[in-house]
């Protein structure tokens, strides 16, 4: 008979047991420099797959659909996307002059120092939790840093940083707060992911008045997230599971599978 | 040596093409595992033994690429071969036909299993099972999933076999 210690079953279970006792300890002290240094080496080759990605993202696409309709369907939500951020800016500059606003500082968008960068991965399970950017360190970018798209749309933050790439963990990542408020009433709360589903304006008090279709912006309370970068539109407003606050659904306009480039917001101006 | 050299970069590929193509070529919320598919066909093809260290190559790498909490992967990668192993020593794949419906049954159990590691991670990293449930719970989208994980099966499979006939 077979001795135990000799079978597939047993190594499985014995480097299982290995691996699993590194996953519960999860040393990041000693993985992350290695990972770090892999991560630098693999840039270069992840940034030639991502952009033959974008350059061939048409022929996949058409195998499945809807041609002619496709590069319609592109313009009208490139143009959406402009557009929303566009009527964000044109709302929130209103407010800009109102006296109770220029009291909290809002920050003008042309006071920003963006860096442009382009996306190398994302997260290979598809919930849209993270990104990566071929920006790093060295190109002087930190943690917590905003990043947004085109028009001041936020898209999540800066979370790890190598010396030429950087983590950055999207508004739809659980572990993602930031304070924001409605554009229309002032109305303020968290947004937090849901694991790639979709955001959640949470913490919002009863008293305070949010509508669907209301716009939504950083509050810039809190962090290195400045005030006035467009998060999304409020979809419907229902109790919290307590009753204590009030949520709603936010739809941002970003599809992030479509991004190729990003901005990180390295300081003001 | 040249074996390394081959498998190695297959590895490699493997990761780019998972996160850095497929994510923006086919932008669907739930992609096939490129690199499970990769060490599956390698597991159908070489067997165990030669696939064991494979796979705690390519779950170390993956992890390492994909920002995963180190380790994840390997333990998924290892029970893919070893569920190959086990299956392969109880049914037959002799008979005219049955290897491909074997090669279907493996695609989908190692989905299975790698979509349940990936909830057990998750819920071990403190989250709600509850959340990944109503990305990942719903049939349509994993047999999606398994249609995905069968087509880069096969494309694996037939680059591993002309590979090994060229060049191993």
């Amino acid at each position: 008979m077979q001795r135990f210690t000799s079978t597939k079953l047993f190594k499985v279970c014995l480097i299982s047991i290995f691996f699993g006792w590194l996953v519960f300890l999860n040393p990041v002290g000693i993985i992350n420099p290695i990972r770090n240094i892999f991560l630098d080496v693999l840039a270069p080759f992840k940034k030639i797959a991502y952009t033959l990605a974008a350059a061939t993202e048409g022929v996949g696409e058409f195998i499945g659909s809807v041609g002619q309709l496709k590069v319609e369907n592109m313009k009208l939500l490139n143009e959406n996307q402009r557009l929303i951020g566009e009527k964000a800016m044109l709302a929130d500059m209103k407010n800009e002059n109102d006296d109770l606003r220029n009291q909290l500082n809002l920050l003008p968008r042309n006071q920003f120092n963006l860096l442009a960068a382009t996306i190398i991965s994302q997260d290979p399970n598809g919930m849209g939790n993270w990104l990566e950017i071929d920006k790093g360190s060295e190109d002087k970018i930190s943690e917590g840093m905003p990043v947004i798209v085109a028009k001041g749309i936020l898209v999540g933050r800066i979370s790890d940083v190598t010396q030429r790439n950087s983590k950055v963990i999207l508004l739809t990542n659980p572990k993602s707060v930031v304070s924001i408020a409605t554009v229309e009433t002032g109305a303020k709360g968290i947004v937090r992911g849901e694991y790639g589903l979709g955001l959640i304006f949470d913490m919002i008090l009863q008293t305070d008045t949010v509508a669907s279709g209301n716009e939504v912006i950083t509050s810039g309370i809190g962090s290195q997230m400045p005030r006035g970068l467009y998060v999304g539109t409020v979809q419907n407003v229902h109790p919290s599971d307590d009753h204590l606050f009030q949520q709603a659904v936010i739809v941002s306009p970003i599809q992030i599978s479509k991004l190729q480039f990003v901005f990180v917001v390295i300081g003001n101006k | 040596m040249n074996k390394k050299i081959i498998y190695g970069g297959l590895i490699l590929l493997a990761i780019f093409f998972q996160l850095s193509f497929l994510p923006i070529f086919v932008g669907s919320k739930l992609l096939g595992d490129a690199v499970l598919m990769l060490v599956l066909a390698l597991a159908v093809i070489d067997g165990f033994g030669l696939t064991l260290g494979w796979s705690v190559v390519a779950g170390a790498l993956y992890d390492f690429a994909s920002y995963a909490t180190f380790g994840q992967h390997v333990i998924i990668f290892l029970l893919a071969v070893y569920v190959v192993s086990f299956f392969s020593r109880r049914l037959s794949v002799e008979v005219r036909g049955t290897g491909l419906l074997m090669f279907f049954l493996f695609i989908i159990i190692v989905t299975i299993i790698s979509d349940a590691m990936l909830v057990a991670f998750f819920v071990f990293g403190g989250k709600s099972v509850r959340l990944f449930f109503q990305v990942f719970g719903n049939f349509g989208l994993v047999t999606f999933q398994v249609m995905c994980n069968s087509l880069l099966f096969f494309l694996w499979f037939n680059i591993i076999k002309k590979i090994k006939k060229k060049f191993l």
